[in-house]
């Protein structure tokens, strides 16, 4: 019964950290958004962790793909989602946001998001797909981490 | 003192900056020379210095450098990437 219960919480947990992203898609500024994460709570076994996470990962994709609905599965996304979900779970983790040198062909600002500290890897080749990307830095004093206040 | 918002944070690659608004979650590109003023700019600089700083490396008169510094800086407020408390 226990068991049961940690399940549904955690997928509830996953679905509503994905929910959740909608106000930092439209109104919320990131900082904001990462401010209002819940604070770090106790250390969440691995396995409930990477419950939610998949829960998070599948709900955000979903939502992305429902018609009408303002939803983005895309790399900053994804990793609001995460930072909450970890955050809440114990995990010390900073987010980072990158860029590359050069516009895209079609004239755009190619940028990624991702996760620092205590995060496990979102995809296989994590590393591959940041590799080029300098982080973005505050200008005084700051180390460009998306804090959270 | 110009300085740059607390909501921005920059990157300097191949002689540009991007800048990214947390706030209104915009990028900015910006030129080489905008580049050269945001460098300025994130070291804290009052704009007559800056002005001045511009003038011994551009071989322009002095009221046409301050007129780009103010229109680039009025840009920079538009997008709220600016500080000047």
């Amino acid at each position: 019964m226990r068991a049961l219960l940690h399940r549904l919480s955690d997928v509830a947990a996953g679905v509503l950290a994905a929910a959740a992203t909608l106000p930092a898609q439209r109104t919320s500024s990131l900082e904001r958004f990462v401010a209002g994460a819940p604070p770090a709570g106790r250390r969440l076994p691995e396995a409930r962790l990477s419950r939610r996470l998949a829960a998070a990962a599948l709900t955000l994709r979903v939502l992305a793909r429902l018609p009408g609905l303002p939803y983005r599965n895309t790399c900053l996304f994804r990793s609001l989602a995460r930072v909450r979900l970890l955050r809440g779970a114990g995990r010390e983790v900073r987010m980072r946001i990158g860029v590359l040198a050069g516009a895209s062909p079609a004239g755009e600002i190619r940028a990624h998001a991702w996760l620092e500290g205590d995060a496990p890897p979102h995809h296989d080749d994590e590393m591959g797909r940041r590799a080029g990307f300098l982080p973005l830095a505050a200008g005084r004093a700051g180390d460009g981490e998306v804090r959270f206040r | 003192m110009l300085r740059p918002s607390p909501h921005a944070l920059s990157a300097h690659l191949e002689g540009q900056a991007v800048i990214l608004n947390t706030d209104t979650k915009a990028y900015v590109r910006l030129n080489e020379m905008g580049a050269e003023i945001w460098k300025e700019i994130e070291g804290g600089i009052e704009t007559a210095d800056l002005v001045e700083r511009l003038g011994e490396r551009f071989d322009a008169e002095e009221a046409v450098i301050r007129a780009d510094v103010e229109d680039f800086l009025q840009a920079l407020r538009t997008r709220k990437l600016l500080d000047e408390g």
